[in-house]
């Protein structure tokens, strides 16, 4: 497992502030999608029930019955627990130099990307939606003076306080390191001190 | 057409392999690219756990049936030649 102590390309003095994952919700989401999914065997059950026919305990049904039950349980579980996975290994790390998108699409495709606090140009937080502005999660998008996508933190909590704590970092870094950094518009690096 | 019910078996077995196999791939992604915390190893117990409750409730299921009678699916039950199906709890 990654420690937080040993980032890789770490700085000295390097000191992570924020650890982000996307906000609790999308675990609920994903567990009531799970439960959904759980109810309609359920209903299967009761609808038989009601018909009163035992799928269970015909010696021709029953045993297609139970695999077929057995493998849908199987199944959903995979399901679910990739999710899991997939919700779990999403992490935004803000340290006191840089900032790192640790994105998992799916159980195969994995997209780190890091940026220098220096190369922040622009941090903008959105809260759009009833459930968003009441449960206060959302999304920070971060530009760079490069013309590459903008860095987003997706779905996280609080993101005016994630703004605010971003921003601050900026200018102890922009003071720390001076402002005199030049940076190439096409690549955001910083190519001269 | 009759044909014996533990042919069924055989999809199952596929999909327990399949189910395996991605409950190896989650764990290996937890393991090797989480952060370290207790919150992912309680993460890792509840796949490994829940993968094992899940099988033994199917093979609890399955254990309770007679694999070798011959059922024909086009039509009613059959069982094997000289059986009764009162046998069977029917």
């Amino acid at each position: 497992m990654m420690r937080l102590t040993e980032l890789p390309n770490s700085e000295p003095e390097e000191k992570v502030v924020l650890v982000l994952r996307r906000h609790w919700i999308d675990v609920v989401r994903l567990l009531i999608f799970t439960g959904m999914l759980l109810i309609v065997p359920v209903v299967i059950l009761i609808y038989f029930n009601l018909t009163k026919v035992d799928i269970f305990n015909d010696p021709a049904t029953g045993p297609i019955s139970a695999v077929v039950f057995s493998a849908y349980f199987l199944l959903v579980f995979v399901l679910t627990i990739t999710a899991i996975t997939d919700y779990w290994l999403d992490v935004w790390i803000v340290t006191s130099e840089r900032v790192i998108d640790i994105e998992q699409k799916g159980l195969f495709n994995r997209v780190v990307s890091e940026l220098h606090l220096r190369q922040i140009q622009d941090i903008t937080s959105e809260m759009k939606g009833f459930l968003a502005t009441f449960l206060t999660f959302g999304d920070v998008f971060i530009q760079t003076a490069a013309a590459k996508d903008r860095f987003q933190f997706k779905n996280i909590d609080n993101p005016d306080d994630v703004k605010i704590t971003i921003s601050k970092l900026v200018e102890a870094c922009k003071l720390h390191h001076g402002h005199s950094d030049k940076v190439d518009d096409s690549t955001g690096l910083v190519v001269e001190k | 057409m009759t044909f014996p019910v533990w042919y069924i078996l055989l999809p199952f077995l596929g999909v327990v392999l399949f189910a395996g196999l991605f409950l190896f791939f989650n764990v290996y992604h937890i393991q090797k690219f989480s952060i370290d915390s207790g919150k992912a190893y309680a993460i890792l117990a509840l796949y490994v756990g829940g993968f094992f409750i899940i099988f033994g409730m199917s093979m609890g299921l399955l254990s309770r049936y007679d694999w070798s009678v011959r059922v024909d699916p086009l039509a009613v039950i059959h069982v094997n030649t000289g059986t009764n199906t009162s046998q069977y709890g029917l």
